[in-house]
């Protein structure tokens, strides 16, 4: 063993030497322990009840962006006219069209009116209307 | 047996005081010694003692995890700082005032060495009055290091000093400890 730490442990050894375990003035310390136990607890108990919080808005806000999101890349009209005229090409396309069109509750209702209207129209009549 | 810092956990989220007596007896026996390296009555270290364990119960809330016996070291080395300034001891700490690197210097090269084994007759009082009488920053080097068992990088860190003066006057403090206890072989 280094001589060094010789010293060092000697040094711990004697200045430990004839220390009372027994804390002192303990009573007084669990005293105070006591008074601010209560601060300690409240305030543990609060940032606690922030975070929880803070969680919960974090998911709300996440579960809106995805809504928001899923709105947003829905068809826009101008491009749901767009497929009625390249489905209108097809021989089933008028079955789809109509189809879609009865779905889609939340869409502009002008469209839909339309949409079901070419079902029975010539092809040619419902390119003339657009 | 309860880590150090469950039973922190336990007094600061719980509210437990009875696991902050169980720290405050765990840790009594070091705490004490280092105090009376560190305050020149016994009745100082005693004030300071309740100081350091007052201020660890009011700072608990903020405990986040970590060693708990440095954490304590360093606080009752402030509780021990403030009581030598309201009894007007407080020595500087200052490098340029004679106890850092260059009066390491001077020391006469006694390094001890790996082979030599360092046997001493001296008494516990004897102790305590040797290590009372090293130099500010030597003594407070050196009870962080065996009683708070602080590495340097923190020793330094906590004494505003850089890492290399903590060393040296770790090295004096040992040095001069051997000068004056090894004498009673």
């Amino acid at each position: 063993m280094n001589e060094y730490r010789d010293i060092e442990d000697f040094v711990k050894g004697r200045l430990e030497e004839g220390v009372a375990s027994s804390p002192p003035r303990l009573a007084e310390i669990e005293r105070a322990a006591a008074a601010e136990s209560f601060a300690h607890v409240a305030e543990h108990r609060s940032r606690r009840r922030c975070t929880v919080a803070m969680l919960v808005a974090a998911s709300l806000a996440i579960v809106f962006s995805f809504a928001i999101l899923h709105i947003d890349s829905s068809p826009k009209p101008e491009n749901t006219v767009a497929c009625v005229i390249d489905l209108l090409r097809t021989a089933d396309g008028a079955e789809t069209l109509s189809a879609t069109a009865t779905d889609s509750e939340s869409e502009e209702t002008a469209v839909a009116e339309m949409l079901l209207a070419w079902q029975d129209a010539p092809y040619e009549s419902a390119i003339a209307d657009l | 047996m309860k880590e150090d810092s469950e039973l922190l956990f336990a007094y600061s989220r719980r509210g437990d005081v009875e696991s902050l007596s169980a720290l405050v007896r765990r840790h009594a026996v070091w705490m004490q010694a280092f105090l009376r390296g560190l305050l020149p009555t016994a009745e100082d270290a005693e004030d300071a003692f309740q100081e350091t364990w007052v201020r660890v119960v009011k700072s608990a809330g903020n405990y986040r995890g970590g060693k708990v016996k440095p954490y304590l070291a360093v606080v009752a080395r402030s509780a021990a700082i403030d009581r030598l300034r309201q009894i007007g001891r407080l020595v500087s700490l200052d490098v340029e005032d004679g106890e850092g690197a260059s009066a390491a210097e001077q020391l006469p090269d006694e390094s001890p060495s790996p082979g030599e084994r360092f046997e001493s007759k001296a008494t516990a009082e004897d102790v305590r009055e040797a290590v009372r009488a090293l130099p500010e920053g030597p003594r407070q080097v050196l009870l962080m290091r065996i009683e708070g068992e602080l590495s340097f990088k923190e020793i330094a860190s906590e004494l505003g000093v850089p890492l290399g003066t903590a060393l040296t006057w770790m090295r004096t403090a040992t040095l001069k400890l051997k000068e004056m206890l090894g004498g009673s072989k």
